[in-house]
């Protein structure tokens, strides 16, 4: 039996705008979904900015409700049957706030575990155990308020394991997160999939759903674009590779024309601190460097480079120019 | 089972009322509506009974002072308390847990309530410094027990005024003006004989009215049946907790289908 299933799933937000003559607007943020998740599998949903990513997390969490369609996660209705689902998920997510910050770490802790309803005995043993999985047993008695962004995060995802659900969700949990951070974050992710957990993983960050992930839904605009394995989502550009072209000041007009280019299947710019990234997707082999550096002819071009595809490179060619950005 | 979802349910309440007691010691808005707002309440007040050559009000005037600053020092913190969920992020995640919220609202809520029984002394305090006004009180065991039952009772009714803010972030601008009818109905900034008749069903629906009557009465006599009014006091609450249940039911339901949840 699957985890999590929804069928056509819908949630419009409505909005109003003026001050006097208000209209009120409707936005879509989920479009028919339909998902499928197995126990114990590692699912990462993909998407930029406004794609329905966390609207889906928080239905799927009961703390949202949807306005059309159906959801079950273990077989039961996220409308009627919240009751039975909530002491069985645990919910993260990104960012700094879900915490108690005048509190410390530890009575955090403690107190998710009595909202939880974790027997005294238990979460005795089990605080001490998260705070060494996540790192942060030597800080525990400390104010929440002194952390770094890193050890927020990484107290959330001890609080949300408090109850040891069976089912977790994680909202974009490295977003904001340097590096070596989001790594050992990652680390723990991987452990505890490992442990039994099924994980749903929202992500911006393509190389972290294709090194975790089991399968992978790509999402833009409120409708699953598609679902497959990282693998066999990369298999949309294997037969290109990928141009990267590192310039300074490149004209919209000629990215443009680089684009219109018959041989080319997608372009990606990347602002970087002083210079653009320019990606272009196009058959392997075709070797057209020397085409695309003529059409960049007056452009200070710093650094050529071509490359294998990568997820990321698939879900550009998915979403579009927009899904980058992000 | 049923005894040890009670008992992980009472764990809840008093874990609850800990954690509040701890946040609100570092607090400075809690110091400032528990100290600062009795102490100007109680000189507008009472200087003005004073003022009025009515000198017999003043202990009537520090009493319901004293209920003001309790009953404005529930609502406003019990409102501030889910508008602080909401902007910690913690509130989708409180309602995500298996506790009902009202269990957890009552116990941070009677927290408060407890600690902002020093407004009363503080307003005692003012009275007798600022006023040098003879101020004992007659049967001591009567108002304690007056005051604890009214204090609980007061969190329930601001337990039914802050299930708004659980639907919205801007309940506070209602629950400011609607706050201003309860004391007045109460009579605790006015006597209530000086209230229209038409008035008094409404005053009775109030706790504090039922509040006032006892500290007052047990303020300045020792004699005295309190039994029909710790009984007013005793069925309001319950009425209170049974509204404010069905409250919750209803703003969770309607906070989750508007998503408004994580708006602050």
């Amino acid at each position: 039996m699957a985890v999590i299933l929804t069928q056509n799933l819908h949630r419009t937000f409505q909005t109003t705008t003026g001050i006097i003559r208000r209209k009120k607007k409707e936005i879509v943020a989920l479009d028919g979904v339909d998902l499928s998740i197995e126990p114990g599998e590692l699912f990462g949903l993909l998407g930029p900015n406004g794609a329905g990513k966390t609207t889906i997390t928080r239905i799927l969490a009961t703390v949202l409700l949807p306005t059309s369609g159906s959801a079950q996660v273990f077989g039961l209705d996220i409308i009627k049957e919240v009751k039975a689902i909530r002491p069985r998920i645990g919910l993260v997510f990104g960012g700094e706030r879900g915490l108690y910050w005048r509190l410390s770490g530890k009575d955090n802790l403690q107190y998710f575990a009595d909202l939880y309803k974790v027997p005294p005995e238990v979460a005795k043993k089990r605080i001490p155990e998260l705070l060494e999985l996540v790192g942060m047993a030597d800080r525990a008695n400390e104010r929440v308020e002194g952390y770094s962004r890193g050890m927020k995060q990484r107290l959330h995802i001890a609080r949300g394991l408090i109850h040891d659900p069976e089912l977790f969700f994680l909202d974009e949990p490295t977003i904001g997160l340097d590096p070596l951070a989001a790594r050992d974050l990652r680390e723990v992710i991987r452990r505890l999939n490992q442990a039994g957990k099924t994980i749903f993983l929202t992500s911006h960050y393509m190389f972290e759903i294709d090194a975790l992930c089991h399968r992978v839904a790509v999402m833009d605009k409120g409708k699953i674009l598609v679902m497959d394995t990282p693998s066999a989502l990369k298999k949309v550009v294997a037969n290109l590779e990928v141009v990267e072209i590192e310039c300074f000041g490149i004209p919209r007009e000629l990215v443009e024309k680089i684009r219109s280019h018959p041989a080319v299947q997608a372009v990606n710019i990347e602002q970087l601190d002083q210079s653009q990234m320019l990606q272009i997707q196009a058959p392997a082999g075709a070797e057209l460097v020397q085409e695309f550096l003529g059409m960049l002819n007056g452009v200070q071009v710093r650094k050529v480079v071509t490359r294998q595809p990568t997820l990321e490179d698939a879900y550009v060619k998915l979403v579009g120019e927009g899904g980058k950005k992000v | 089972m049923k005894a040890a979802h009670l008992r992980a349910t009472l764990r809840v309440l008093g874990n609850s009322i800990v954690l509040q007691v701890k946040d609100n010691v570092v607090s400075n808005y809690f110091i400032a509506t528990l100290v600062m707002q009795p102490v100007i309440f109680t000189i507008i007040s009472v200087g003005t009974y004073l003022y009025g050559h009515k000198p017999d009000l003043g202990l009537f005037a520090i009493t319901g002072t004293g209920l003001i600053s309790i009953w404005n020092n529930n609502l406003f913190i019990s409102g501030e308390l889910i508008r602080r969920e909401r902007r910690t992020g913690t509130l989708s995640l409180v309602i995500a847990a298996p506790t009902p919220l009202l269990v957890i609202l009552l116990g941070k809520s009677f927290a408060n309530a407890i600690t902002s029984v020093l407004a009363m002394g503080v307003t005692f305090l003012t009275g007798m410094i600022a006023f040098r006004l003879p101020i004992g009180i007659a049967d001591p065991l009567v108002f304690s027990i007056g005051l604890v039952l009214v204090v609980f009772s007061i969190t329930c009714l601001g337990l039914v005024f802050g299930s708004l803010f659980v639907i919205t972030r801007n309940a506070g601008e209602f629950v400011s003006v609607a706050n201003f009818p309860v004391y007045i109905l109460s009579g605790l900034s006015v006597p209530l004989t000086l209230l229209p008749l038409w008035t008094r069903p409404l005053s009775n629906f109030l706790t504090p009215t039922w509040g006032n009557k006892i500290l007052n009465q047990a303020a300045v006599q020792s004699s005295g049946n309190m039994l029909p009014n710790y009984l007013w006091i005793v069925g309001l609450s319950a009425i209170y907790l049974v509204i404010a249940w069905f409250l919750y039911r209803r703003v969770e339901y309607l906070a989750l289908r508007a998503g408004t949840l994580e708006q602050w």
